[in-house]
């Protein structure tokens, strides 16, 4: 698949990732996407970051993570690297309860954490996560030409 | 971070003077805004306008501000920007908090609220 791809690193301290949400949607500026959808993208690829930084590094800084951005004919992929503890992979299963569904009316179950990976989830067209040699891997994807035929379907 | 306080009829104004509510900050708001609560402040308008970016850490930090009221007071939000209104749609919390497009209108429902 032929496309471009630029690499972003940051070291794993939570006043950085505004840099890579910046960089992330100036991106998506040259990518056939609105200016939100841009910012969704870029919000989507924060919460990763955040995650690696929180989750994976435990807030200890000093660490890595990169953020590779792929712009391909058909779709825009963008993976969140880092080293650190593994998620678990259960968390993206179709199955996985979603906090978002909670009543709204019952002031104790709305939820404060746990909504990045739903926003991710609902964002995204896909997202896979893989370890492999101690590299976790959070991929990304979105597919253009869906979502423009979604939004504005071809005339016949 | 920076915070506006100022009052207006029943309520208090809280404006973020940040553009990002994001998780560098998400609880350095907290504990502003749980001291605001622990003070006796029962009306709350929570002012976005100047926010562009909100991510779960800051949306979770305005919930639990929520949660912090205990139902005994009211937190409204207004001046959300296309942004941000999107994430609360998103993530369905506009379905829990009331959203105003202006603070006049935020100041004016909780003021029909309390008569």
């Amino acid at each position: 698949m032929s496309g471009r791809r630029i690499t972003l690193a940051i070291t794993s301290d939570l006043q950085n990732v505004p840099l890579i949400g910046q960089a992330i949607q100036r991106l998506c500026s040259f990518v056939p996407l609105s200016d939100l959808e841009s910012h969704q993208i870029a919000l989507c690829v924060v919460e990763a970051v955040n995650n690696a930084i929180v989750h994976a590094y435990g807030r200890e800084a000093e660490h890595e993570v990169e953020v590779i951005f792929g712009q391909y004919s058909d779709r825009l992929i963008v993976q969140i690297c880092d080293a650190g503890r593994t998620m678990d992979p259960k968390c993206l299963t179709p199955q996985a309860p979603s906090p978002l569904d909670f009543d709204p009316g019952c002031l104790e179950r709305i939820p404060e954490r746990g909504l990045g990976l739903a926003i991710i989830r609902t964002t995204m067209d896909e997202v896979t996560y893989t370890t492999s040699h101690g590299k976790n891997i959070l991929t990304l994807t979105r597919f253009l030409q869906s979502r423009q035929s979604r939004e504005a379907p071809l005339r016949e | 971070m920076q915070l506006d306080q100022r009052k207006a009829g029943n309520a208090l104004i809280v404006t973020p003077l940040e553009d990002r509510l994001d998780a560098r900050i998400a609880t350095d708001f907290k504990e502003l805004m749980t001291e605001l609560i622990a003070s006796g402040t029962t009306r709350i308008v929570l002012d976005l306008s100047k926010v562009d970016f909100i991510d779960s850490s800051g949306l979770g930090a305005i919930v639990s501000s929520l949660k912090r009221m205990g139902g005994q007071g009211e937190l409204v939000v207004c001046g959300l920007q296309e942004t941000t209104m999107t994430l609360f749609k998103l993530t369905r919390m506009d379905r829990v908090f009331q959203i105003f497009d202006s603070e006049q209108q935020a100041v004016s429902a909780l003021g029909a609220e309390k008569g």
